[in-house]
């Protein structure tokens, strides 16, 4: 296991010095750094300082060692825009964003789940065929769209929850979050919707497609034939085997969710990291943008990680099959 | 639209044997026609690509011409109609009051009157004149604004309708022009000059706004048409492109093997690890946008579902006889992989290809409206809803829903097709 988890990390190191080296040349390399990291409006010696700060008279290869120390040392430049340390600026937004994907993926979970379950046991019923076509629809649906009638139907015309913000947050336990507030859940609701949809559907899908799978299998025969309850059967299971790939698609759907949420919080005006860096393009605030990729870049990998590890400690034939190769 | 999607979940892996004698065309053909939900999608399919192609000869108005589009028809609500200014004339009305007499007023082309007769008779031994006036056909069904009737001469009044209370022209209404008498407190003996201003209420109809307009007053349905047209041939010319690197260095991967093809899968794996909207978005930011550029990074975010596949379908196509047999003919590398090998790899590509067209759409659409996309000047669906979403609060709802409505067809008709096209593909689900 050991061995495993060593591996996996080594890899992900080899992987976050691809990506910033990728970070780094489209920044660097392909713009003129001088024009995307200072201000427009710095004066002549502000610039001749910022150069000489960020070592861009040096070498490419020296350049990118620079930047990577910087980036050690959490330094990614100053917003142009808010005059405040870019990557502090992302990481104040990251809580919104992960409240709200936090929820989208606990709204697909306990919607998917259920839907997915009753689809594979019932495959040639009504509510089976519905579930799937609608499935079906939740994949074409068009996120910004979808949440575009969201907005109206709730919003406009009912009028039954805000169209977008975030609200009042709560206390509790010294953790401030959308969670504890009345406010903050109304605000909550809608974009968490949204950004569940989609994931919603793939949770049925796969959910149907592992139960199908699985409900032939002998052992469930025989926990049948030893008369045990059908809800046990399937709860216990059934459950519990579909359960290793759900967790794995899930874990890896987590981090698509994040970058998803960039919709989603443009749509609903949600301050999260998504909604910052989509501003920031709009402003040209470059040093942002940069600290949003290095910043998604380092979830994204940490998410499949951890997920690879996970898998591992579920399902003990990968770790198995990996030493061997 | 997102890293998984639906074409990977079984993906065709070698050739049906050939049992009937029926051409595989037909056969494909007729499977196909067997789900009435494929045919449906395609139908719509059809139609979209038809009113893609041919949106400059059927939209009722080009909705970038600045010249076809008025600022005052913004906003208007679905089946509202586009109207012509409102008929304005003005009529004068010579008379000479010494002899009786008779003239005929034409009309320009577009007036709803065809002709008026004037007709005068001055009335005898008083300094008066009974004037007759009578359009040719009648303007009683025409709405029109209270007549103007001004330029009496000095001392005249009327018989009919009102004096403005201090401007010297008298308001009257249509239907008393037929007959009125003119009466002057000095002697008419001159000739003089009446003038009538004639104005109708409102225009005629030249189009409905079957979709109602957007905030610049263009036709909701000709922009959808155009918009159609543009996210189209960026999905499609961006798939195509994909396509061709994708299956190059798939291909090239499977046959070579060895360090190219770790190599290559590496990247691909690399890239899949992201989701597409994540990769796009970093293209996006570092590059700027436009149309190429958008296309480029639709380009590079799609290549790698190519690859993969085409590795995974050329792996198990080299391994076959026909190949040994090709390469015992001494044929040239490059021959037996782009003659040979290719032509048995295409079906899950087709496949692949579909869905991703679908996925490229929707992706475009996506970036278009967080405003990275496209640029205005060449606007896509995705850019029509965004335009819409400020609209949407206050109750506008047509300017970003039809678009919507549009693009989710067009995924949707995609998506059909693709399914059904799996599984016609797909030797193992054979009967």
């Amino acid at each position: 296991m050991t061995v495993f988890i060593i591996r996996r990390l080594l890899q992900s190191v080899i992987v976050v010095a691809v990506m910033t080296l990728l970070v780094f040349a489209g920044v660097y390399a392909i713009g003129n750094p001088v024009e995307i990291l200072i201000s427009q409006d710095a004066t002549e010696a502000e610039r001749a300082a910022a150069i000489a700060r960020l070592g861009l008279d040096k070498s490419l290869p020296e350049q990118y060692l620079a930047f990577l120390g910087n980036l050690l040392k959490g330094d990614l430049g100053t917003s142009f825009v808010f005059g405040e340390p870019a990557l502090q600026l992302v990481l104040d937004r990251f809580p919104a964003t992960m409240e709200l994907a936090i929820c989208a993926m606990i709204i697909a979970i306990f919607i998917g789940v259920p839907l997915g379950l009753y689809a594979g046991l019932r495959p040639d019923s009504v509510g089976g065929r519905t579930i799937m076509t609608g499935s079906i629809l939740g994949f074409s649906l068009p996120n910004f769209w979808q949440g575009l009638m969201l907005i109206m139907l709730f919003a406009v015309i009912l009028q039954w929850l805000p169209a977008g913000g975030r609200g009042e947050r709560g206390e509790f336990l010294g953790i401030e979050s959308s969670f504890f507030s009345w406010d903050g859940l109304s605000h909550l609701i809608l974009p968490a919707v949204n950004l569940a949809l989609f994931k919603t559907s793939l949770v049925i899908r796969l959910t149907r497609a592992s139960v199908r799978e699985t409900i032939n299998l002998d052992y469930v025969k025989f926990a049948r034939a030893k008369g045990l309850k059908p809800s046990r059967v399937i709860g216990l299971h059934v459950l519990k085997n579909i359960m290793i790939p759900l967790v794995t698609i899930i874990g890896l759907e987590f981090g698509s969710v994040i970058a998803f949420a960039v919709v989603t919080e443009t749509v609903f005006a949600w301050p999260g990291m998504g909604k910052l860096i989509i501003d920031s393009i709009f402003q040209l605030d470059r040093p942002v943008i940069v600290a949003y990729l290095i910043v998604i870049v380092f979830l994204f990998i940490t998410i499949n990680l951890v997920v690879d590890i996970l898998y591992a400690i579920l399902d003990p034939r990968v770790r198995l099959s990996d030493q061997k190769a | 639209m997102s890293s998984i999607d639906p074409a990977q979940e079984s993906i065709a892996l070698s050739e049906p044997k050939a049992a009937k004698p029926v051409p595989p065309a037909v056969r494909i053909a007729k499977d196909f026609l067997e789900s009435p939900l494929a045919v449906l999608g395609l139908a719509i399919l059809s139609v979209i690509i038809l009113v893609a192609v041919f949106a400059p000869v059927i939209a009722p108005q080009n909705p970038y011409d600045l010249s076809e589009i008025r600022l005052e028809d913004s906003r208007q609500p679905p089946g509202s109609q586009r109207l012509t200014d409102p008929w304005e004339a003005d009529l004068r009305l010579a008379i000479d009051p010494n002899v009786e007499g008779q003239t005929e007023i034409a009309f320009a082309e577009e007036a709803p009157v065809e002709s008026a007769v004037l007709s005068w008779t001055p009335i005898i031994g008083e300094d008066a004149v009974t004037i007759r006036l009578t359009f040719n056909p009648s303007l009683d069904g025409v709405p029109l604004e209270p007549l103007r009737l001004d330029d009496l001469p000095r001392g005249a009044k009327l018989d009919i309708g009102e004096k403005h209370s201090f401007r010297s022209f008298w308001t009257v209404e249509a239907s008393d022009l037929e007959e009125f008498t003119l009466t002057s407190s000095r002697a008419l003996d001159r000739p003089f000059e009446l003038e009538l201003a004639v104005k109708a209420t409102e225009g005629e109809a030249l189009m409905t706004y079957w979709l109602g307009t957007d905030g610049q007053g263009r036709d909701m349905l000709s922009a959808i048409m155009y918009g159609l047209r543009t996210s189209l041939a960026v999905g499609v010319v961006s798939c195509f492109f994909a396509m061709m690197i994708g299956l190059s260095l798939g291909m090239i991967a499977a046959f070579f093997g060895g360090r190219i093809e770790t190599v290559i899968m590496r990247i691909v794996d690399l890239q899949l690890s992201f989701p597409t909207i994540l990769v796009a978005l970093m293209l996006l930011a570092i590059l700027g946008s436009g149309v190429e550029k958008v296309m480029l990074a639709l380009i590079i975010v799609q290549w790698a579902y190519f690859a993969r596949t085409a590795r995974s379908v050329a792996l198990v196509e080299r391994s076959k006889e026909y190949v040994e047999a090709a390469q015992c003919l001494a044929l040239s590398r490059t021959r037996v992989i782009f003659r040979h090998l290719l032509p048995n790899c295409l079906p899950p590509i087709i496949v692949v290809a579909t869905v991703q067209v679908a996925n490229a759409i929707a992706l475009e659409a996506t970036l278009s409206f967080l405003g990275i996309g496209l640029p205005v000047t060449e606007p896509s669906l995705g850019l029509l809803i965004s335009n819409g979403f400020e609209f949407m609060l206050s109750g506008r709802y047509w300017i970003s829903m039809y678009p919507g409505f549009a693009l989710l067809m067009t995924i949707i008709a995609i998506n059909l097709v693709g399914d059904r096209l799996r599984d016609v593909l797909n030797p193992r689900l054979n009967r």
